[in-house]
């Protein structure tokens, strides 16, 4: 079943993806949150950013989706190495979150992470 | 003597540094004042430091180890010059002409103090063999420079002579004019019996129309014939013959030395309890406003001399006076403390001499380690604060004298009373009183010491201080004392109520917080070591061992709470939040302590001061094995300790400690300056909130520096769809205002509202009218106003703004963000209750997904952006007895069925949500109940542990295992439980096994552990389990306790098992306490029942295995095991009473009302025996008393599955009912050895005193014998974990009976097998293959 094979994405932030990272790897799928720098109509090609960190996203399979600069976006898509460690998500899901307190995300994001662990470890044993 | 060197006293002033020396190094005479000798040759030397450093170079090479202590001349050195009186003009400190005489030597004079005081030694030049030397402290200022010289031994320089019994002192001889030609008749013989401080009172017949400086002295003279007729021959001295046993010195005569021979003082405090002889006295009438006085007034012929007759009749050392009386008592002992400036001195560490006047004590040697000895001073023994002292109170006639020096200089600690309002205050009390308020002045100024300015504490001339402000609340008319002249007090002495002590049981303690936690770790340790000595001298340690598998340990958990009626102290301190965790805490500066309030109300400030006289201090923790010497608290609560400002440190890590308290029961005793006012501002707009969930506390994660700037604390909540609506111009509001009746009416500060407005459309525009159809009643404490409820209108948010569909309603769900300064806010809210948020828009409309407020869906609550607690009735009703419904009553019906008994000691920590208008700060009281009904929304349900259980079997049913195969999170509903938290222990995540529960108690709190908790209500127990923050469990979080689990997930897991687990947004919220003494004897121990799956599921979840599998499963994983009966081990079978049996229950398990506490079978699986215990129900399955009692007990017994019988009366069950109506209680015991049990070895006993017949005798052994010869069974059971093994064992002891060494296993689950189901089913599997 092709569903079957859509996986969920997982929650990133764009400084966890450095090509040492496990997180980076060909087709894996994400879920990253950051604010739009560049927009490209020709190329349907977006950059956000946060921290000092950036990604492309290819965002040609979207749809309804307004494409502000400064704004916060959030995408789910499969990442997509090219040479040279050079990365892009091909965007499935995006959309624009405007508002969202950043810190407070993350931390959830860490509780959620730390949550998951001591599950995954509890299961184990 | 020979060798000394002479020292002069400008070379001790040039010193200026205590010096202690000595003409004699080797040796001391036991001779107190060696024989006078003739004059030694003495050296005089030249001491100036330049040429002859003599005593400096004594001085530096060594220095001194401890700077407060007199530096010792190392070479023989002594004192020449003269002891006299100070002469009256002399410029001395206030204070020294009571206690000091002068010694001069050379140009020098310093105060001077003489141990063995001679009469003879005035005005003659003498050596000083030894002696210390104190010298003023110029900075200080005390005594201007100078210094006192402590003669301890001496001579004379000249030849001896004899003393001639002539004058000791005269008026004369000082220059006195006074008076000198008048007629002197009066001459009186007596022994001194006290004397008064110097004391100045306006002379009004004083021609100078100068103050008359003087003191009081009284004389006990002798009315016999012979002293009589000896006074009536003037001129002579000799007059006075006889011995002691023909004087009977009683009759008080008092005699007023007035100035210049107020310098006789030192003196005559020299001569007390001497026979004396004083003439040239002029009997007086002495007026003192209206008080007339006959005395003896001293004039300028006034002589004193001496007789060798001394009485002796004063004993010393030791204390020997009555309670209260004054007259002749003496103590002595040595200073070990001189505390609140003089005015309370502890002597030998166990008495406490209350020093009403500084002046009393001779303040240069009144140093500690010095040995003074206190005469006529009142013993009072207050009965306040259960704290047993002894206090010596001194008065008018007291004389403190020094018998021995300190060679510790300690700065002068005496210290002139200023005339402060709370120096007058103190002056006003009794002795008993005024010792509390000196203990209360102490404790304050520790305790506030960073909240408030001393100022504040103590009070001006002008203002009251808090202590005075405190302690005036609690005193009683009776612990004032009126106060009396100088002359009424000591010539009147006995009718000035001295004696007069009140009762001070209503005074108690105010105790620094750090010393509370001291004391609480001293009640903790005194228990354990009680427990300790009891079990050893008991012997009743039972060793649970054979039940406990290997690497494991028994959890013990105690909980003490102790009235604060037991411990005698009260509490005083700020109520503030923890940052970053919030939670309270009593705060003063030497401590905190976490505290819990259930009426915590929403205008507590955390700048004030709250009084707490009545709270419970809880101590929980771990029965850990105590060395009795290992600790040693020391005195904590002692007035030693208070006075001392004895700081105490924790030291204990394994025991937690709180305090409960209401706030009604508390005062608020100051409130600070800096307490913003808690104006409500009850005009414009307000968002209607309902508090959906509280997240627990965040650690922030410090290691990253994003999350620095985050909250810690979070709530979630429904923006409901309505606002409230007060128009600032349709009425006359006026500003509310702050009525702090603190002292008054011992209150809590009560803020009142004085709103008298009545709100309506009227003023408003015709377009927001038309919202404005929600009349509604607006109560704020006392007062009331009127406003209306207009709709806001909500649209579809975009992703920021998260909706909720509760009824059919969209409401907003938004997010609260404390901030730091409104931790104390998230402790108010409550999961359940409705708040007002004031709008920051100025209009009176307000769509809710434009507003502000609510931007980005969250909302900021801070000190100015407050929430403020509102219980909504509907025409006066609460609208929470409407909409809780179910899980209310299911969850109070767990307490009605609970004897009441068993929660004697049960402590209310979050008063029940039903109750929330009582401390909520609002009452919305909304006219229109039918159209309003539909605007809340309902509250989530809190489920009690059986309709978990039930709920969980249900979704077992309809939705199945879900599969979690690529899932990194379990998936299931977050739901809301209520129980008693039965047991909470570590889960040790590699060897599953049970550790002792010790988590909360490290330093680090945000440490996380895997915690399984069971929670039970009467019949059930569920197992909690997961992964909790220690920032996450509330104040209580042990045993004990009855607990609302928010948020908790409940789960299918990859095994087929139910599960319940903490996620990292459950919130748990502790609902009452009880106390937990020992939990051995825990009588509120639940039946270790376990959760109940349909048995048709179990075949397909739970592997097949045997007993030895079973048994060894470490984490008490189920196990199904096929298996037949064998034999019981152990039954108790009871009689069932309405009360006590859920008929519901009797009637789902097809049982009768039997009872079966303890069940034990011998279970076979084949291979090995297995005693199997089981609960009622199981153990009614296992004894098959459902079956028809007709095939039961005939030959033809035909046995088709269960048997089962639709009427109760055709069961076997039923039968056994009878018999245990008759007999109460029935006990079967096996007596057969493990190997060979069988049903031969069975004996039976009753409880009741009827004849247990041998036909019911046969009954029982029918049914046991049914129960074995029934089919094979399939039981799911696991392995005994420890909460069970107690029971079992506490159980077991008390029926006097052991446990058969087998292997022992609890019975979860019993399935009658049907062959046939069973055929067919291995039929499918094989056609499936």
């Amino acid at each position: 079943m092709a569903s079957s094979a859509i996986k969920p994405g997982t929650l990133v932030t764009l400084q966890e993806l450095e090509p040492s990272s496990p997180m980076f790897k060909q087709g894996a799928s994400l879920r990253v949150t950051g604010k739009l720098q560049e927009y490209s109509v020709e190329t349907a090609v977006a950059v956000i950013s946060d921290s000092g960190a950036s990604l492309k996203i290819d965002t040609r399979h979207l749809r309804d989706v307004v494409f502000r600069i400064g704004s916060i976006y959030q995408f789910i898509g499969e990442l997509l190495i090219q040479s040279d460690d050079d990365a892009i998500l091909q965007a499935r899901v995006g959309r624009n979150v405007d508002g969202i307190d950043l810190n407070l995300y993350y931390q959830s994001l860490q509780l959620r992470r730390q949550f998951e662990a001591e599950f995954s470890n509890s299961t184990r044993t | 003597m020979e060798g000394a060197h002479v020292l002069s006293l400008s070379d001790l002033l040039r010193a200026s540094r205590p010096l202690t020396g000595a003409s004699s190094l080797v040796s001391v005479p036991t001779s107190p004042r060696p024989p006078p000798t003739k004059r030694s040759r003495v050296e005089t030397l030249n001491l100036d430091h330049t040429t002859n450093p003599l005593l400096f170079s004594d001085l530096s090479p060594n220095p001194n180890p401890n700077p407060n202590a007199f530096l010792p001349i190392k070479r023989p050195v002594l004192l020449i010059g003269t002891v006299d009186l100070l002469p009256p003009d002399s410029d001395r400190c206030r204070g020294c002409e009571n206690h000091c005489l002068s010694f001069s030597g050379g140009s020098s004079r310093v105060c001077c103090y003489v141990l063995d005081f001679d009469p003879e030694i005035l005005r003659r030049e003498i050596a000083v063999l030894a002696w210390n030397f104190l010298p003023f402290d110029r900075e200080t200022g005390v005594g201007g420079g100078g210094g006192v010289l402590e003669v301890i031994r001496w001579r004379f320089t000249g030849p001896a002579t004899a003393f001639d019994g002539g004058f000791l002192l005269s008026a004369l001889s000082i220059g006195s004019h006074q008076e000198t030609n008048s007629v002197v008749r009066s001459r009186k013989i007596g022994v001194v019996r006290s004397i008064s401080l110097v004391f100045k009172v306006p002379y009004a017949t004083q021609h100078d129309g100068g103050d008359s400086v003087g003191f009081l002295a009284e004389i006990l003279s002798c009315e016999c014939d012979s002293c009589s007729s000896a006074l009536m021959r003037q001129g002579t001295d000799n007059c006075f013959v006889g011995g002691n046993d023909v004087h009977k010195f009683t009759k008080p005569v008092f005699v007023y030395f007035l100035n210049p021979l107020y310098t006789w003082r030192p003196v005559l405090s020299k001569m007390i309890g001497k026979l004396v002889v004083l003439s040239g006295l002029k009997k007086k009438l002495v007026f003192v406003g209206e008080e007339s006085y006959t005395m003896f007034v001293s004039t300028g012929r006034t002589t004193l001399s001496l007789r060798g007759l001394s009485t002796g009749t004063l004993p010393s050392g030791g204390m020997t006076a009555k309670d209260g009386e004054c007259n002749n008592s003496v103590y002595s002992g040595t200073i070990t403390g001189i505390y609140m400036q003089g005015m309370v001195v502890e002597l030998d560490q166990k008495v406490f001499l209350l020093i009403n006047d500084p002046q009393l004590a001779p303040h240069h040697s009144f140093r500690s380690g010095a040995i003074v000895s206190v005469r006529n001073f009142h013993l009072v023994r207050p009965n306040f604060a259960s704290i047993k002292m002894v206090l010596l109170c001194t008065c008018v006639k007291t004389n403190i004298d020094v018998e021995s020096f300190s060679l510790i200089e300690t700065k002068c600690h005496l210290k002139i009373q200023s005339k402060s309002l709370l120096g007058k205050f103190i002056n006003s009390l009794t002795f008993s009183a005024r010792f509390w308020v000196l203990l209360l002045v102490s404790s304050f100024k520790q305790k506030f010491q960073s909240v408030c300015s001393e100022m504040e504490i103590l009070g001006s001339n002008n203002k009251e201080g808090l202590v005075q402000t405190y302690a005036s609340r609690w005193l009683s008319p009776n612990d004032y004392q009126p106060k009396h002249g100088i002359f009424m007090e000591f010539c009147k002495h006995d009718s000035c109520m001295y004696n007069s002590e009140s009762d001070l049981k209503s005074l108690k303690l105010v105790i620094p917080l750090s010393n509370l936690i001291s004391k609480c770790e001293e009640i903790w340790v005194s228990f354990i070591l009680k427990r300790q000595k009891d079990a050893e001298k008991g012997g009743l340690r039972h060793n649970l061992s054979h039940f406990i598998h290997e690497g494991t340990s028994c959890r013990r958990f105690i909980r003490r709470i102790i009235p604060s009626e037991d411990l005698g102290f009260i509490l005083l301190g700020s109520i503030k939040t923890s940052s970053p965790s919030g939670r309270l805490q009593l705060v003063d500066a030497t401590g905190n302590i976490d505290v819990v309030i259930p009426d915590l109300v929403s205008n507590v400030n955390c700048h004030n001061i709250y009084e707490i006289r009545e709270y419970k201090l809880v101590l929980e923790g771990s029965p850990t094995q105590l060395d009795n010497q290992q600790y040693d608290f020391g005195p904590l609560l002692t007035c030693r300790a208070i006075f001392q400002q004895f700081s105490c440190r924790k030291r204990l890590n394994n025991i937690t400690m709180y305090v409960h308290f209401n706030l009604r029961d508390s005062n608020c005793l100051h409130v600070s300056s800096c307490a913003p006012s808690h104006e409500v501002a009850c005009v414009g707009l307000f968002h209607l909130l309902l508090v959906k969930h509280k997240f627990p506390s965040t650690d922030n994660f410090p290691d990253d520096p994003k999350m620095w700037n985050c909250s810690s604390l979070f709530a979630e909540a429904l923006v409901l769809p309505y606002n409230l609506n007060f128009p600032e111009k349709s009425g006359n509001i006026q500003p509310t205002e702050i009525v702090q009746d603190m002292l008054d009416a011992q209150k809590f500060v009560h803020v009142l509202s004085r709103i008298t407005t009545t709100g309506s459309a009227s003023n408003l525009r015709a377009s927001e009218r038309k919202f404005c159809h929600n009349p509604c009643s607006f109560s704020f404490r006392s007062a009331s106003l009127h406003g209306t409820l207009m709709p806001a209108r909500v649209h579809r948010s975009d992703g920021n703004c998260f909706k909720d569909s509760v009824d059919g309603q969209h409401n907003m769900r938004i997010l609260l963000e404390f901030k730091a300064d409104s931790f104390i806010y998230y402790q108010l809210l409550r999961i359940g209750g409705y708040y007002l948020l004031k709008c920051s828009s100025d209009g009176l409309t307000c769509n809710l997904k434009g507003c502000e407020c609510f931007a980005c869906g969250k909302t900021c609550i801070d000190s100015q952006n407050t929430l403020r607690s509102v219980s909504i009735i509907f025409n006066g009703c609460n609208n929470h007895k409407g909409s809780r419904e179910e899980h209310t009553s299911e969850v109070s019906s767990g307490r009605a069925g609970e004897p009441r008994s068993h929660y004697a000691t049960e402590l209310l920590l979050s008063s029940p949500l039903e109750h929330f208008h009582e401390t909520s700060d609002f009452h919305l009281d909304l006219l229109n109940e039918e159209h309003l009904l539909g605007i809340l929304p309902r509250p989530s349900e809190v489920l009690s542990v059986s309709s978990c259980i039930r709920m969980m079997t249900a979704e077992f049913r309809t939705t199945g295992i879900s599969d979690l195969q690529g899932h990194w999170l379990p998936q299931g509903d977050l739901v809301s439980l209520n129980g008693n938290i039965e047991d909470v222990h570590l889960n040790d995540c590699k060897s599953t096994s049970f550790v002792s529960f010790r988590f909360l108690t490290g330093s680090d709190q945000r440490r996380i552990s895997s915690v399984c908790i069971h929670v039970a209500d009467d019949t059930c127990v569920v197992q909690i389990s997961g992964h909790l923050s220690m920032r996450a469990c509330p104040v209580g979080f042990r045993p004990g306790v009855k607990a609302t689990f928010h948020r908790v997930l409940m789960m299918c897991s990859s095994s087929g098992r139910h599960a319940l687990l903490f996620t990292p947004v459950t919130f748990i919220e502790i609902n009452s306490i009880r106390e937990v003494v020992d939990e051995q004897s825990e009588e509120r121990m639940v039946l270790p029942t376990r959760l109940t799956f349909p048995t048709e599921h179990l075949s397909d979840t739970i592997p097949l295995g045997l007993f030895l599998q079973l048994v060894r499963s470490m984490d008490s994983k189920l196990t199904k095991v096929r298996c037949r009966v064998v034999t019981t081990q152990f039954l108790v079978l009871e009689h069932c009473g309405h009360d006590s049996m859920n008929s519901e229950q009797c009637r789902l398990c097809s049982i009768p009302k039997v009872n079966i506490p303890i069940a034990g079978f011998v279970m076979d699986d084949g291979l090995s025996l297995c005693c199997c215990w089981a609960d009622r129900d199981r153990a009614g399955m296992l004894l098959r008393l459902q079956e028809n009692a007709k095939y039961v007990f005939s030959d033809a017994k035909v046995f088709k599955g269960g048997g089962n019988t639709g009427n109760l009366q055709h069961t076997v069950g039923y039968h056994l009912q009878k018999m245990l109506k008759k007999h109460g209680r029935v006990i079967v015991k096996n007596h057969g050895i493990a190997a060979e049990l069988s049903c031969q070895d069975l004996t039976f006993s009753c409880d009741s005193d009827k004849h247990f017949s041998s036909s019911e005798e046969r009954l029982l052994k029918f049914i046991i014998l049914n129960a074995c010869q029934g089919s094979v069974l399939n039981i799911v059971g696991s392995a005994l974990d420890a909460n069970t093994l107690r029971w079992l064992d506490k159980e077991l002891l008390e029926l006097s009976t052991g446990v058969q060494s087998m292997h022992n296993a609890w019975v979860s689950e019993v399935e009658y097998v049907d062959p046939l189901k069973e055929a067919w089913t291995m039929l499918h599997n094989l056609g499936i293959k």
